[in-house]
């Protein structure tokens, strides 16, 4: 496994920041190369296995939408609106709390509808229902590319967008991936690297091998999405959840750190208007 | 509780009784051989009938349920499956599964589908919910007087929907639905337990369907099918439809219900006994629940659920209730 | 899934009793309830099974055809899903309300069964890049009397791994292109290699405590599950957390334990069921054509 230090998270606000490029189709088709480079030691994109991609933010990118927020995660760009809570359509029946009804397009593909249920019940497990009986709030995702993790940051986008839509939510939710190729685990993969390990393909791993996504709330420290597919033991499952929950705890502190900002933007204004 | 507390850690795999899991799937061509084996129930002679067969061409009988008048010839003709049953000039066709009839006077288990103004809807099972009118319980408080605009906006606070309630079919209604009572004490909402439903006619009509048994555990027997095991006893909700000298304005706090272990496992081991008899299709009342629980004691609870064991019970009620039919 | 009103009495009882080890009907918290699995139910397919677990009942058939493999996997065969939950298996099933569950079962078998370590697809294939059998397996919900999940993956293991492939005995060059040769004597065929072939086993968690193998009311008394695929050699497959709830880490990690050991437990009681299930095909084949009956005329 690699050193222990940990990785700087970059949070860019400013046009300085770079966008990184991903994969094309046909460029997947190559030949893979390996995780890791054994002469380095670092991951294709020059990580190490515990390092995540770079984030960005950005809330209010929508003028119109109640609340919107944009996430990138290294290559992965997901944009979030969240629309209402408003009275529900006449067909669906009365409840006595809020319903959700979340909408993902993924561009250049179809997102399986058993994903779409996980970030449904997700987001019915952070929002508080009881405060909007009889309305439907509705939260429409747009993957505009899928670099891979793209539920972690589906979710992160959502967590934010709800902020700043003002919906009372019950903790900011944040996501992350692991790949897990038999030996190492390696966070937040990209789609290159998810590619390259080949579960359906005996010969490549036979000692097992995985991905595992987890939708984390930081402060109540509870898993409010969690899905693994590949060949784990449990011991390993449970020491990459351990991984996974140091990741989300960097991941949210990027997010805490653009919500302060917004808190100062507003007291600024609101300072400003009150003069 | 919020819905996203958990609390402390759960025990998850310590503290169960099993190192095991007990997984018991069976092959499905040695297993018919061994239902073949069982007996079906004994049929009496010719009395069963089916849909369109005459009862009767005679003039003067009063045709009960599961009957119809062909207009033609004005015959009585069955419009079920069943066995012709008939009392003086009443003829009727008992079904075998069927819906349930209610007649005044039946104790039925019900549970709450609505609640409206000044009554509530239950369902018993039958062709139409029963209605328990507000007029037909015993206010909270325990008084009589005639009942007000504050009672029907607490109406919720007495029953509400999902609430099992024991009630006596009070009436029938011109259009067949039952209204329902539960002015008597040993009716009204049933405290922590649960609900087995088996089909209404293998219930049999008895002047007493409300038992305390010996092994500590009580069950109501409703005429209508929905059968109720509960460790209190009348499997009532202590604290509710009370008497007015025992109404004292507490209401017993649900959490403070304890219910012990060997409790449970008499009322586990009663609910499988009687999913055992309704298997076999023996009449259900409290002396065949006595045998088919005395016939399941030498097996652990869990194993009842066997269909093997079912069926071995079922066959030991019914030999002994053959020899106490022989005996009597 | 099925959702059953019940009062708050009667959740008191099962909640406290799942708490106490002893359930509404005696078993223990992880106790299956009893069932049975026979095969041979759809003629006109290749394999098929019908699984019952008390009022849970599930028919899973499998059709073999032929066809291209894909090109991103040359030499490897395709198994495809399709569940269907009717609406005769419970009310809420009407309209588009068995559609999602029917999506997620399916999701989560498709992905099972497209790892080299749970089957072995290569198997499946005849020719690389030209051949290969595609398995349609349908999978139809008869009745839902609770833990459907569990008892369709056990029927999937059940019914490939009793599925007749035909066997190709060779092929033969037509126009300078291979095309395979079936054998015509219809007893020689070949089963799927299962016996990797995991089991999923969802955990509702009641209160504090998970079950295993939950009837419909206990599951009206949960607010999530956790689906855990588990191999025969009690590794996990995979995990999903379905339902509104929320856990902490070390949660997911026990039950992750507990359904590792449980499964291991089922794959072993289910491999066993297997071997005797084809024991018993080969017991009842019959001969074709049919020998006509002593003594009636043969048109």
């Amino acid at each position: 496994m690699s050193n222990d230090s940990d990785s700087q998270m970059e949070v860019g606000q400013s046009d300085e920041f770079e966008r990184l490029k991903g994969q094309t189709k046909s460029e997947s088709l190559f030949p893979k190369p390996p995780l890791v480079n054994p002469k380095t030691n670092k991951r294709q994109d020059g990580r190490s296995p515990k390092d995540v991609r770079p984030i960005y933010v950005q809330t209010g990118v929508r003028d119109g939408a109640k609340g919107s927020a944009y996430v990138e995660m290294g290559t992965t760009k997901v944009l979030c609106i969240v629309s209402g809570p408003k009275d529900l359509p006449k067909k669906m029946d009365l409840s006595s709390t809020g319903i959700i009804s979340v909408d993902v397009q993924l561009v250049g593909g179809k997102m399986s509808e058993k994903d779409v249920i996980l970030i449904k019940e997700c987001m019915e497990a952070v929002v508080i229902l009881e405060k909007f009986p009889k309305c439907l709030l509705e939260i429409f995702l747009t993957i505009m590319e899928d670099g891979g993790s793209s539920i972690a940051a589906s979710i992160c986008a959502a967590g934010l967008a709800l902020v700043d839509s003002g919906v009372p939510i019950y903790d900011t939710p944040v996501g992350s991936t692991l790949l897990y190729d038999g030996k190492d685990f390696y966070l937040d993969p990209s789609k290159s690297e998810l590619d390259s390990v080949d579960l359906t393909d005996s010969e490549k791993n036979d000692s097992g091998g995985g991905i595992v996504t987890m939708g984390y709330l930081p402060t109540r420290e509870q898993i409010c999405l969690f899905t693994m597919e590949g060949k784990m033991d449990a011991e390993v499952l449970a020491s990459a959840m351990d991984s996974l929950t140091n990741v989300n705890l960097k991941v949210f502190a990027v997010i805490r750190h653009h919500s302060m900002e917004l808190m100062k933007e507003f007291k600024e204004t609101k300072s400003k208007v009150n003069k | 509780m919020s819905r996203n507390q958990e609390g402390e850690a759960p025990l998850i795999s310590g503290g169960s009784r099993r190192q095991v899991s007990l997984f018991d799937l069976r092959v499905r061509d040695e297993f018919a051989n061994d239902e073949a084996k069982g007996s079906a129930p004994v049929s009496r002679a010719a009395n069963y009938v089916t849909p369109g067969t005459i009862v009767t061409k005679e003039m003067g009988f009063m045709r009960g349920h599961g009957t119809f008048v062909n207009p033609s010839d004005q015959s009585l003709v069955a419009s079920v499956v069943g066995a012709v049953e008939r009392v003086n000039r009443l003829v009727t066709v008992r079904g075998i599964g069927g819906v349930y009839y209610g007649e005044v006077g039946d104790v039925v288990v019900g549970r709450i589908t609505k609640v409206m103004q000044k009554r509530w809807k239950v369902d018993i099972n039958g062709r139409l919910d029963g209605i328990l009118l507000l007029s037909s319980i015993n206010l909270p408080t325990g008084e009589l007087r005639r009942r007000s605009a504050e009672d029907e906006l607490g109406m919720r606070e007495v029953l509400k929907e999902g609430d099992v309630i024991s009630a006596e079919i009070q009436s029938v209604y011109n259009d067949g639905s039952l209204a329902l009572h539960t002015r008597s004490v040993k009716y009204g909402k049933l405290g922590p337990g649960t609900l087995v439903k088996v089909p209404s006619s293998i219930i049999k009509r008895r002047k007493n369907h409300i038992h305390n048994l010996p092994c500590g555990v009580s069950v109501i027997l409703g005429n209508n099918g929905y059968v109720w095991i509960s460790p209190l006893p009348n499997g009532r909700m202590p604290g509710t439809n009370l008497e007015e000298e025992d109404a004292d304005g507490k209401n017993t706090v649900l959490e403070e219900i304890r219910i012990t272990k060997a409790d449970r496992m008499a009322v586990a081991r009663l609910k499988n006994c009687i999913a055992a008899l309704s298997k076999s299709w023996l009449p259900i009342y409290d002396t065949s629940l006595m045998y088919a629980y005395e016939a399941s004691t030498k097996y652990e609870c869990g194993e009842l659920l066997r269909p093997d064991v079912m069926q071995e019970i079922g066959e030991l009620v019914r030999q002994q209730m053959a020899l106490e039919g022989a005996g009597s | 899934m099925a959702e059953v009103l019940l009062s708050e009495e009667e959740k008191y009882y099962l909640v406290l009793g799942v708490a106490q080890d002893i359930r509404v009907d005696g078993r223990s918290r992880l106790d299956y309830r009893s069932g049975d699995v026979e095969v041979n139910t759809v003629t006109n397919s290749h394999g098929s099974v019908r699984i019952r677990l008390a009022e849970t009942d599930v028919i899973v058939a499998a059709k073999v055809d032929l066809g291209v493999p894909k090109t991103e996997t040359p030499n490897q065969g395709i198994i495809k899903f399709l569940v269907d939950c009717s609406p005769t298996a419970s009310p809420d099933f009407e309209g588009r309300g068995g559609d999602q569950l029917a999506e997620t079962i399916c999701r989560i078998l498709s992905s099972t069964y497209a790892k080299s370590s749970s089957i072995n697809l290569k198997s499946l294939c005849i020719v690389p890049k030209e051949f290969c059998y595609i398995v349609d397996v349908d999978i139809l919900v008869l009745q839902c009397g609770g833990n459907l999940l569990d008892v369709i993956a056990m029927g999937v293991k059940a019914c490939l791994g009793t599925c007749e492939i035909p066997r190709a005995s060779g092929t033969r060059y037509d126009l300078g292109k291979p095309v395979p040769v079936f054998s015509k004597d219809e007893f020689q065929f070949d089963y799927l290699d299962v016996s990797k072939a995991p089991v999923i086993v969802t955990l509702p968690r009641v209160g504090r405590y998970f079950v295993v193998d939950a009837t419909l009311e206990e599951e009206s008394c949960s607010k999530g599950k956790l689906a855990i695929g588990v191999a025969p050699d009690g590794s996990i497959t995979s995990v999903d957390k379905l339902g509104k709830a929320c856990y902490q880490v070390r949660s997911i990690a026990a039950s992750v334990q507990m359904a590792a050991k449980v499964g291991v437990d089922v794959n072993k009681v289910l491999s066993d069921r297997i071997n005797k299930l084809k024991l018993s095909k080969l017991h009842s084949a019959k001969p074709w054509p049919p020998k006509p009956e002593e003594g009636m005329d043969v048109e």
